[in-house]
């Protein structure tokens, strides 16, 4: 048997140059993450982008914005609804109930030196039980001194959104509202099942969509998740290649789960391509020009005539102010485009546009946009909530409290379970007579 | 009374800091904040525009970067459908003005980054906010910005003083 040779331990100069080492290593490590961080940050950028928070009435947090750039900078920032388009696109839209739920401290119009950041304490509640928030935090930025462009004016916005849930119960429901297809120009499809959120909080569902010819399954299809807010529909998507020349009708059975919805739809398929109807809404614009004033622009981006009808309504928070139909009687060709104007009459406040194509039973898009009819009002800041000293130091004071009255109170027991004064001296005259 | 008081706060005080030391495990959570950051060159604003009377009418819109540790889409909105008539000494629309037929696009093209992932720019046509670019972050995505304003000749030409004018506005932000 050999000399063993004795493990190496770590002690003495040896280990305190080990952890030396290690901390100059994690110095540079970390000197050069920051390094990387600084170099990485662009512009204006917002710190958190995205927050999700349960089970609260209440929450407050910070938002940094952090100029990037080496010119100050001009900042406004607002706080807005959160809404989101049928592919999933998030909308910062004009919202009063946002507002009020969702309050900025040192937010409003500043200018930010290069280099600085501004942390802006926001204050989330739910306004209601059995409601949650979806808001967004948004700083539009330009540098000082810039000319507006007589052409084309350009503004940036980087925005930080909010998901809270409230608390409990929730209602996580979901309904699919419309499966299709769309050609695409290499030949495949984009199948969809349309989901709509029926609940009180958001949801992310995902699923597969089932192609059945003849009662024989040609494929399946898997559908990509994706987050949907309380009220909105979104298409979750999924790429499908046909067979070469299908000829007939397929079924689409779409099976959606987080939460369970199930639809389907039937497609006629002539030589390989699919006889669809689809169209765009590429543009929807709502303003307020002494009126409210709302006008949408769809179009056929299928391979067939339409005839779709344009559905417009305004909501204020959940509730529906107006709504308009535009049912094209004259067919939409392929490629054109069919804009309508509409003047509904609302009064001050914030408002929640949504406009919708739809041929028959068939969503073939929707989009969202906000509305504001008169001045934004002032919204005052948020007090910035208790500090946490003087929450704790409350505490301290009840239990001192609390522990002074159990005190008394115990002394006073004892005091009333003390015998008369007349028995005092016999115990006198027993330690007396005990010497 | 006081000899037994005093004690008793102090005993309630040290209790009361005593009370998250009783856990056994140390439990470490850490939380790494999201962000998305864009630079301002998307705030490279047109004028002078010349538009041909008939024609596609190509210009850049400038540039910009993406920074981002989370997945980002990048949307584009405009104040108006159509690029509309404003006048430059007030430096507002003209009521009941004329308007161009044909809507603007946007363009993003990547040109660079340090992403892993590359970002995907897209064709936005300008009404309500569509998206111009997303990506899966993770690092910088750079992108070069095309306005494409298509005019036909029923477009009516304006006096001087006159301009197509349209506001643009770049948003930011956290894929939902």
């Amino acid at each position: 048997m050999g000399p063993t040779i004795p493990p190496r331990s770590m002690k003495g100069p040896k280990r305190r140059a080990g952890i030396f080492a290690a901390f100059i290593a994690a110095g540079f490590a970390l000197g050069g993450v920051g390094w990387a961080q600084q170099q990485e940050c662009v512009g204006l950028e917002i710190t958190p982008a995205r927050l999700e928070q349960d089970l609260r009435w209440s929450h407050s947090y910070d938002t940094v914005v952090r100029n990037c750039t080496d010119e100050a900078l001009r900042i406004t920032t607002a706080v807005a609804g959160l809404g989101h388009d049928l592919d999933g696109a998030p909308e910062f839209l004009d919202s009063s109930s946002a507002e009020q739920a969702l309050r900025l401290k040192g937010g409003g119009a500043f200018t930010l030196a290069p280099g600085a950041t501004r942390r802006l304490r926001a204050t989330a509640a739910i306004q209601k039980p059995g409601r949650s928030l979806y808001a967004g935090i948004v700083a539009e930025f330009e540098p000082l001194n810039l000319p507006a462009g007589t052409s084309v004016d350009a503004r940036s916005r980087v925005a930080g959104m909010l998901l809270m849930r409230g608390p409990k119960p929730w209602r996580e429901t979901a309904r699919v509202v419309d499966v299709g297809l769309t050609p695409n120009a290499d030949g495949t499809y984009t199948i969809y099942a349309a989901v709509e959120d029926t609940g009180n909080v958001h949801i992310v569902p995902r699923g597969t969509v089932q192609v059945i010819k003849d009662g024989k399954v040609l494929d399946t299809v898997k559908l990509a998740g994706g987050t949907i807010l309380p009220g909105y529909k979104r298409r979750l998507v999924g790429l499908w290649t046909p067979p070469d020349g299908l000829d007939g009708r397929v079924t689409l059975n779409a099976d959606v789960t987080d939460p369970p919805a199930t639809g389907s739809a039937e497609i006629d398929f002539s030589r390989g391509e699919a006889a669809v109807p689809a169209a765009r809404i590429t543009s929807l614009v709502a303003s307020d020009a002494g009126g409210a004033y709302i006008e949408v622009t769809l179009r056929n981006i299928g391979r067939i005539p339409i005839t779709p009808t344009i559905e417009v309504i305004v909501h204020e928070d959940d509730f529906e102010r107006a709504r308009m139909l535009f049912p094209q009687t004259e067919p939409v060709e392929p490629d054109a485009i069919r804009t309508v104007a509409w003047e509904p009459e609302l009064a001050d406040g914030t408002y929640r546009v949504t406009a919708r194509a739809v041929q028959g039973e068939e969503l073939l898009d929707e989009k969202v946009t906000g509305l504001r009819i008169g001045e934004a009002p002032v919204v005052p800041e948020a007090g910035g909530g208790m500090p946490l000293w003087v929450v704790a130091l409350a505490i301290v004071l009840l239990i001192v409290v609390l522990a002074a009255l159990m005190l008394v109170l115990v002394r006073k027991r004892r005091s009333d379970d003390e015998p008369p004064p007349s028995a005092q001296p016999v115990r006198e005259l027993s330690r007396t007579g005990a010497r | 009374m006081k000899k037994i008081l005093a004690p008793s706060i102090l005993l309630s005080m040290v209790a009361l800091l005593a009370i998250p030391a009783s856990a056994d495990d140390q439990v470490i959570d850490a939380t790494l904040s999201n962000n998305v950051s864009m630079t301002a060159s998307p705030t490279s604003s047109v004028s002078g525009w010349s538009l041909a009377s008939t024609g596609a009418n190509t210009t850049s819109g400038g540039s910009m970067t993406i920074n981002s540790n989370s997945a980002y889409t990048v949307t584009v909105s405009g104040d108006k459908t159509r690029m509309s008539e404003y006048e430059t000494a007030t430096t507002s629309y003209v009521t009941s003005g004329r308007t161009l037929t044909n809507a603007l696009s946007v363009t993003a093209s990547r040109t660079g980054g340090t992403a892993v992932v590359p970002g995907v720019g897209a064709i936005a046509v300008v009404g309500t906010s569509n998206t111009l670019a997303t990506g899966t972050g993770l690092g910088t995505d750079d992108y070069s910005v095309t306005l494409s304003q298509p005019t036909a000749i029923t477009d009516e030409s304006l006096a001087s003083g006159y301009t197509y004018h349209i506001v643009l506005t770049y948003t930011a932000s956290s894929t939902l």
